[in-house]
């Protein structure tokens, strides 16, 4: 293999693998081994279509995750086995209901997961706990105005990843 | 602090729902005055929204972050190194069978000087690749009473890794587009054979003639 494209799948690897092994994980129940599969096959697909590579990171980001998602769900649909969470035996139509809702969960808890502690810290205050402002600066032992802004800066940073997941329409 | 300055962070608050009932009025009036809250609010509302499907686990302090083994950087650099090994086959394989063409056409010119014009027998012709394989062959194909007879000669590559328990299938579609498969055989790899069939259609009606595998993939086509 030429130099150039070991180097070229190498930093395809450092820069997507684990932003990919952590979605794709919360994708197949917890299965690291299964999970890990999928990735190499994004990442092959990814090195077989240059156009991708020619993106700048973040949209590359963006397909890479897309393409992850699709061999998930057409292996889901393929075993016609269902994600864990559906036990009934649902039409089709409910079924991608479903599995768009279990991708939904994935890419968001993916990126709530990717921010600092300090702003996982205040969103769970103020949203997961439902604490008022002046409970969450208690709690966080910051005054109420820092409350506030880190709020700010954290959805802002949970949009910024998300957006670069393509999870944003 | 001035009125800007203010209202300048509360859009995550606001979208969350987490401010005091008036700080919340307060600042709903603000945004009909200002497009910069306004547009900052809009844009985190779908964060809001898809917020509202994330798991509680997904908040803990030491949120998991899962990392993909060692393995993974090795099991990519090799598995392209053998996608790159199996795509020379393939050239290769192609220049065998452009090299066995060209032999062919060469026998058929001297057979075709050397033998009778009347001669009943099909000529064999050469069959054209749907997709690179390791498969040449060619077919004769002769009007006989009770329809055409169809005679291949297929010869396999044998460096190629065949599955094992390979076969193919010869098929014929008619004019109006229907096909029927006339017979199978195994695969021999590195030997020549000669496959002979027939169908009750007369060679008229015939469109065209392909080699299958087993899985209803075209190989070779020869359209009359």
């Amino acid at each position: 293999m030429p130099v150039g494209e070991a180097e070229l799948l190498r930093a395809l690897h450092d820069e997507h693998a684990a932003a990919l092994q952590n979605f794709v994980v919360r994708l197949t129940n917890g299965d690291r081994a299964r999970a890990e599969d999928v990735v190499q096959e994004t990442l092959l697909r990814a090195w077989k279509n240059p156009k991708v590579l020619d993106q700048s990171a973040g949209s590359a980001r963006a397909w890479l995750f897309t393409v992850a998602r699709r061999i998930v769900i057409d292996d889901w649909r393929a075993r016609r086995s269902r994600p864990e969470v559906i036990t009934a035996e649902p039409p089709e139509q409910r079924v991608d209901d479903l599995a768009s809702r279990v991708v939904d969960r994935a890419l968001i808890d993916t990126a709530v997961a990717a921010l600092s502690a300090e702003h996982r810290a205040v969103l769970r205050e103020t949203y997961l706990r439902g604490a008022s402002v002046s409970q969450a600066a208690q709690a966080l032992g910051i005054p109420p105005g820092t409350v506030k802004s880190r709020t700010h800066y954290a959805l802002h940073a949970l949009r910024a990843t998300l957006e670069q997941m393509g999870a944003l329409s | 602090m001035t009125g800007e300055d203010r209202f300048a962070h509360l859009d995550a608050a606001y979208v969350l729902g987490t401010l005091d009932t008036d700080e919340r009025r307060e600042f709903a009036a603000h945004l009909s005055e200002c497009d910069d809250c306004a547009a900052s609010v809009a844009s985190l509302e779908e964060v809001g929204r898809l917020l509202g499907s994330a798991s509680p686990e997904a908040f803990a302090d030491d949120a998991i972050q899962y990392e993909p083994s060692d393995l993974l950087l090795p099991r990519l650099l090799s598995a392209v190194r053998e996608q790159r090994r199996r795509r020379r086959w393939l050239v290769s394989g192609a220049a065998v069978l452009a090299a066995a063409c060209l032999v062919l056409v060469t026998t058929l010119l001297v057979r075709t000087t050397n033998s009778t014009p009347s001669s009943p027998a099909g000529h064999p012709l050469a069959m054209t690749a749907v997709v690179d394989s390791p498969v040449s062959a060619s077919a004769e194909v002769t009007a006989v009473s009770w329809g055409t007879k169809i005679t291949l000669h297929c010869s396999y590559e044998s460096s190629f890794d065949y599955p094992p328990g390979a076969t193919y299938d010869l098929v014929v579609t008619d004019r109006q587009g229907s096909s029927q498969t006339l017979g199978s055989w195994q695969v021999t790899p590195g030997k020549q054979i000669s496959y002979p069939s027939g169908t009750a259609l007369t060679k008229d009606q015939i469109a065209s003639i392909s080699i299958t595998t087993g899985s209803g993939t075209a190989l070779l086509r020869l359209k009359l």
